[in-house]
């Protein structure tokens, strides 16, 4: 039924502990991806959207915390549960297994460093040895061909150093040693490999001149092409999943179109999964296969791309498809306001503002029933 | 449909400054260039482009937020000396000029200066982009919405808290709102609140600021709802700016296209979404995502962005993201001609 999950999130329950009380942010929220699709989650400002996706990561913003559930994620140790895991173990996960892309690509970049040394970093951070192997093979090259034996000398003494990294990359003698005025070529050597590996990502996410591009710092790019560049910082280890919150919320539509293409044409080349975050629907349809409509921290309705618009199931997820300004229809919105989660309504939480609403959705939690191939919804008024 | 304001050569050109003392250079940035525009009464009028076309600049420079470098701008005059005018702007002898310039002073609302602008600004009215930094926090929402009031005189002390109320509640507020701050607000109320203000002065004219482009999709639709109704009441006539084209398409009479200072296709709603004529209206159009997983279409993905405005591409400035550009285009710029009855554009592959 749930194919080949990448992720899996079950009964994830999320509080924020504010000074005017417990926000209960997300609350048994329960989902899954599959290998190579893109989920859609949608749903209003405050909803819950994004902090489950920082959670996802155990990024949660303080000061919220993760109350209770479980993060399962696809690991070469097949599916590990990252909220059981320290904080060294998910350094290793993030950005190699997993990366998000955030909304606003200016906040994301640090101001101070080049764009190419701020992808390079994620490199190092995963790949520091394959690069110090590749290094190696470059050094035992030039040897065989060195005539003079000095030089071959001062090679020799480089791949010493060299081989000290790759069997203990954290060595302190090691890192000493790189800085010496003979030695220090070895460190250039390894800068060239990972430099060149940084402009092969940046002329894949479509950026004209990667060569340029890697010396420049964030403020000189435009809004679109920062955008390229996170994108670019978040696929450089091929990670497995991928978490996009609004990546084209604050672009123009020309540039949005761009960049929803980009990411389709990666999609297709690398088959990463992808949680796509948005409000807007037109997004949704365009780019996604299967939808989770999220209101007030809870999941209400779950389902392929053409079943949502189609047949939505919940009074929820119907008023949102409505409240889409269409030319010659009125507009339509939905009543009232999204709750206020320090003390939400009891039952189900969107009775307040639904039309439909009896006495059992007032007392008890709807839950996430299935009602036919892959749609789930969350609501008293649909048997499964 | 009389013509409530009419632009004649409009342009706002903001100045920079490069180099030292010496080697002094100045470059302009054309963010409004040359733009004849005609807004009829009762209608309104979207204005759409990215971001940096210039659409909010020139917003600004019609209702005189911001003096225009050059052009005149023409509010509310009698048809009958409309059309004098711009008989006398065709003609070109000594006689005529000095009677347009006669005429000119005194209607053209570019040259306005104190008292005359300040009884300008209460039939001309703005609602900006973010309502969290347009409200003033440490002010009643009462005292928001009744300043203007106190400001042109148009009401007593006495009375201004009544007036107040009336107004907030024909934007959907009630009277337990008065005396809150605009914190205490949700985002699409803080904009009604911003509408509240615009409009109790009664207007003829205002000009919304991307207005929905801060909120949820669900208020969104409340707020088009309540602008179309007051359209009605208070018979405004709106300048809608937005690079939300299906909102322009619901709400919007006519609609202008702005590309880098200029217009470059200005047709009615209809006649622009079902056969546009410009290569970037079609673009932009294209680039709306359809909320609907079964419509398949052709996308036109434009290349690059826009190009600075401080040194725009010579000839059409759309040329070089333009597939369809041809070598006139890169010497000549495309004049906005009639393709058709209400429809404009400026491009050389339109004859």
């Amino acid at each position: 039924m749930e194919g080949n999950p990448v992720l899996k999130v079950e009964n994830l329950v999320v509080r924020f502990y504010t000074y005017e009380g417990v926000v209960k942010a997300i609350e048994k929220v329960s989902f899954f991806l599959r290998e190579g699709e893109v989920l859609g989650i949608v749903g209003e400002t405050g909803c819950g959207k994004s902090v489950t996706a920082l959670s996802v990561m155990r990024l949660t913003p303080h000061p919220g915390r993760i109350e209770n559930g479980e993060v399962y994620i696809k690991t070469d140790d097949g599916l590990v549960n990252i909220l059981e895991k320290d904080e060294k173990y998910l350094e290793k996960i993030r950005g190699r297994y997993i990366s998000i892309v955030f909304q606003e690509p200016g906040a994301a970049l640090n101001p101070l460093y080049k764009i190419g040394d701020q992808i390079a970093e994620v490199l190092l951070i995963h790949r520091r040895l394959n690069y110090y192997k590749r290094a190696l093979k470059v050094i035992e090259d030039k040897i065989w061909r060195e005539n003079s034996s000095f030089k071959r000398r001062i090679l020799s003494m480089q791949r010493k150093v060299c081989k000290m990294l790759i069997e203990n990359p954290n060595s302190t003698l090691a890192s000493i040693l790189l800085k010496l005025p003979l030695i220090s070529g070895l460190k250039k050597l390894i800068e060239q490999e990972v430099r060149e590996d940084v402009i092969m990502i940046l002329r894949d996410m479509g950026l004209p001149d990667p060569e340029r591009v890697y010396n420049m710092y964030p403020h000189e790019l435009s809004g679109g092409m920062k955008q390229r560049a996170v994108i670019a910082m978040a696929l450089a280890c091929n990670p497995k999943i991928m978490i996009a919150d609004e990546p084209t919320t604050n672009l123009d539509v020309t540039i949005q179109a761009q960049i929803l293409q980009l990411i389709k044409d990666l999609r297709e080349k690398l088959g990463s999964s992808i949680i796509y975050i948005t409000h807007d629907l037109g997004v949704i349809a365009e780019l996604c296969d299967r939808v989770a409509v999220m209101y007030a921290g809870n999941i209400c309705e779950v389902a392929n791309v053409y079943e949502i618009f189609k047949n939505p199931l919940h009074p929820y997820t119907k008023a949102l498809l409505e409240s889409i300004p269409r030319p010659g229809r009125p507009f339509k919105s939905i009543p009232g306001t999204i709750p206020n989660l320090i003390n939400p309504p009891p039952g189900c939480r969107f009775h307040p503002r639904c039309k439909y609403a009896m006495d059992k959705c007032r007392r008890e939690v709807p839950r996430l029933i299935k009602v036919g191939e892959d749609h789930y919804v969350a609501c008293h008024l649909v048997r499964g | 449909m009389q013509p409530l304001i009419k632009t004649y050569n409009l342009k706002k050109y903001y100045e920079l400054v490069e180099g030292g003392i010496f080697r002094k250079r100045k470059l302009y940035v054309k963010a409004v260039d040359n733009i004849n525009l005609t807004i009829y009464r009762g209608e309104c009028l979207g204005l759409v482009g990215e971001s940096g076309c210039g659409k909010t600049t020139l917003g600004k420079t019609i209702i005189r937020l911001l003096d225009p470098t050059s052009g005149h701008i023409l509010f509310d005059v009698p048809p009958k000396i409309l059309g004098e005018i711009e008989k006398l702007m065709n003609d070109n002898s000594e006689e005529s000029k000095i009677k347009l310039k006669e005429y000119l002073s005194k209607y053209d609302i570019a040259t306005f200066k104190g008292s005359k602008l300040k009884s300008l600004r209460r039939r001309m009215q703005i609602v900006f982009q973010d309502p969290r930094t347009s409200l003033n926090p440490r002010m009643f929402v009462k005292d928001i919405v009744g300043e203007p009031l106190i400001v042109h005189k148009l009401a007593k002390k006495s009375e201004v808290e009544e007036r107040v109320l009336e107004m907030l509640e024909m934007v959907g507020l009630t009277k337990m709102h008065l005396r809150r701050y605009p914190h205490e607000f949700s985002g699409g109320q803080r904009q009604r609140i911003a509408i509240a203000r615009a409009l109790i002065t009664r207007p003829d004219f205002v000009v919304l600021d991307e207005p929905t482009s801060a909120v949820d999709v669900s208020v969104r639709a409340k707020l088009l709802e309540l602008f179309k109704d007051l359209q009605e009441k208070l018979n405004l006539t709106y300048l809608f700016i937005s690079h939300d084209l299906s909102v322009i398409e619901c709400l919007s009479n006519r609609v202008a296209v702005m590309y880098l200072g200029k217009i470059i296709e200005l047709a009615s709603t209809r006649e622009l979404f079902d056969n546009p004529l410009h290569p970037y209206t079609k673009a932009l159009i294209s680039a709306i995502p359809i909320p609907d997983p079964t419509a398949k279409r052709e996308r036109i993905i434009l290349k690059g962005e826009v190009p600075s405005p401080i040194n725009p591409p010579s000839g059409c400035r759309f040329h070089p993201r333009c597939q369809y550009a041809r070598d006139i285009c890169r010497t000549e710029e495309p004049k906005l001609i009639r393709a058709g009855s209400n429809h404009y554009v400026a491009c050389h592959l339109v004859t």
